[in-house]
């Protein structure tokens, strides 16, 4: 059964209720069947329905004029943070010694471990020889000695060992001239004109702002399916 | 006698109506308006690329060497990086309707060339080579005010142990 409501009651909170199905069933019902006798209550539900696409259509350019790059810059951070929560959770378990870590993992070991060292303890007592010289010169654990340095020769490693690793600063040619340029002064009005533009290989876009005009060349041939391309 | 006065007189201001806006035509066409008088052609112009590494790790933000890009590098459309490095920097000088080609580091080659010009515009042919060489990225004609900056990003780079995206700031201006 349908509870009729007099229009006086229909306010336009029920109208948006309604619009968003936020409403119980029975006022619901109410709300439509008042809608369906009140033209003037469907032409304002109307009004409420063409308001709501202005406003999104609004939302929605707006949030196109975002660059990419904030939403880039969000998704950095929530990355950030999943790193720094994986690096916290390593750290904690690096704090167990090693040595604890190392007993743990010879477990398995330690018993024939234990029965090959009393024998070799055995066997060593049982076979000693009575007499050992204190060094055999001859004896493979014999050091030889090292021939001294003659005067004048110096210590230091043969050239070969004295390689350098030279760090190539980065504003530097690779054959080492450091072409500094006078920078160009950028003028105030920093707007560009593009007049054609095709991308080659890949895909493209272009962001521009009247301070900066940024061409993006995608070298990927394939697009790369991921959250961020959402 | 008094209506011959008064013909002559509608005669000359007539004439005068007639006439006066024949005056700076003939000013223009004899070049004198400096205003509107067409810009000179130019044969050439100078341009610039710095090769930049823009990185996401970091907290030096832009150094000495690129403050002239500052404005640019703290738009929205940089937010994302937190360093910024200068990888090389070249210059040349374009010619009208020849090409004149730049190789960087990267392997990536820019190819410059002078279309035209007004009395503030420069127009600019620019192309971008793969760093393979084998493909182009890139060709697009633009014209902008001397010295105005036209970023071409160029996907990720990794220079010195730096991980980034490899952006070119292009600029040119008359010499």
């Amino acid at each position: 059964m349908t509870t009729e409501i007099p229009n006086d009651d229909i306010v336009l909170q029920d109208l948006g209720a309604y619009f968003d199905d936020e409403l119980s069933p029975e006022r619901a019902q109410s709300v439509g069947a008042a809608l369906e006798a009140d033209e003037k209550l469907r032409t304002e539900h109307l009004e409420l329905g063409a308001l709501r696409g202005v406003v999104r259509a609004a939302l929605e350019a707006e949030a196109k004029a975002i660059p990419a790059a904030r939403f880039e810059q969000i998704w950095d951070e929530i990355d950030r943070a999943i790193e720094r929560d994986a690096r916290l959770q390593a750290g904690a378990d690096r704090n167990v010694s090693i040595w604890t870590r190392l007993w743990t993992a010879l477990r398995p070991l330690r018993m024939p471990a234990v029965i090959a060292a009393g024998a070799a303890a055995i066997a060593v007592i049982v076979v000693r020889p009575s007499s050992e010289g204190p060094n055999n010169p001859e004896g493979i654990a014999s050091v030889a000695p090292s021939p001294r340095p003659e005067v004048g020769q110096s210590d230091a490693p043969p050239k070969a060992e004295q390689k350098r690793v030279v760090q190539v600063p980065l504003a530097m040619e690779p054959d080492g001239t450091d072409h500094s340029i006078a920078p160009m002064p950028v003028p105030e009005n920093n707007e560009v004109e593009i007049h054609g533009i095709e991308f080659g290989a890949g895909s493209g876009s272009i962001s521009s702002n009247g301070t900066v005009t940024v061409l993006y060349v995608e070298e990927d041939e394939e697009p790369t399916i991921s959250e961020r391309s959402l | 006698m008094k209506y011959g006065r008064i013909r002559t007189r509608l005669v000359v201001s007539a004439l005068a109506t007639v006439l006066a806006p024949a005056v700076p035509v003939t000013a223009v066409v004899a070049g004198l308006s400096p205003t509107t008088a067409r810009a000179a052609d130019l044969d050439h112009a100078d341009c610039q690329v710095h090769a930049v590494l823009a990185s996401k790790e970091g907290d030096k933000g832009i150094p000495k060497e690129l403050e002239f890009l500052e404005a640019q590098l703290r738009e929205d459309e940089f937010a994302a990086y937190k360093e910024f490095h200068l990888i090389e920097q070249k210059e040349t000088r374009i010619s009208l309707d020849k090409v004149s080609e730049i190789k960087f580091r990267s392997g990536n080659r820019i190819g410059l060339s002078l279309l035209g010009n007004d009395d503030k515009r420069l127009r600019i042919q620019i192309s971008l080579s793969a760093r393979d060489g084998k493909k182009q990225l890139l060709a697009s004609q633009l014209s902008f005010n001397d010295g105005a900056v036209v970023m071409v990003r160029a996907g990720d780079y990794e220079v010195e142990h730096k991980k980034g995206k490899l952006f070119f700031a292009l600029q040119c201006a008359r010499s």
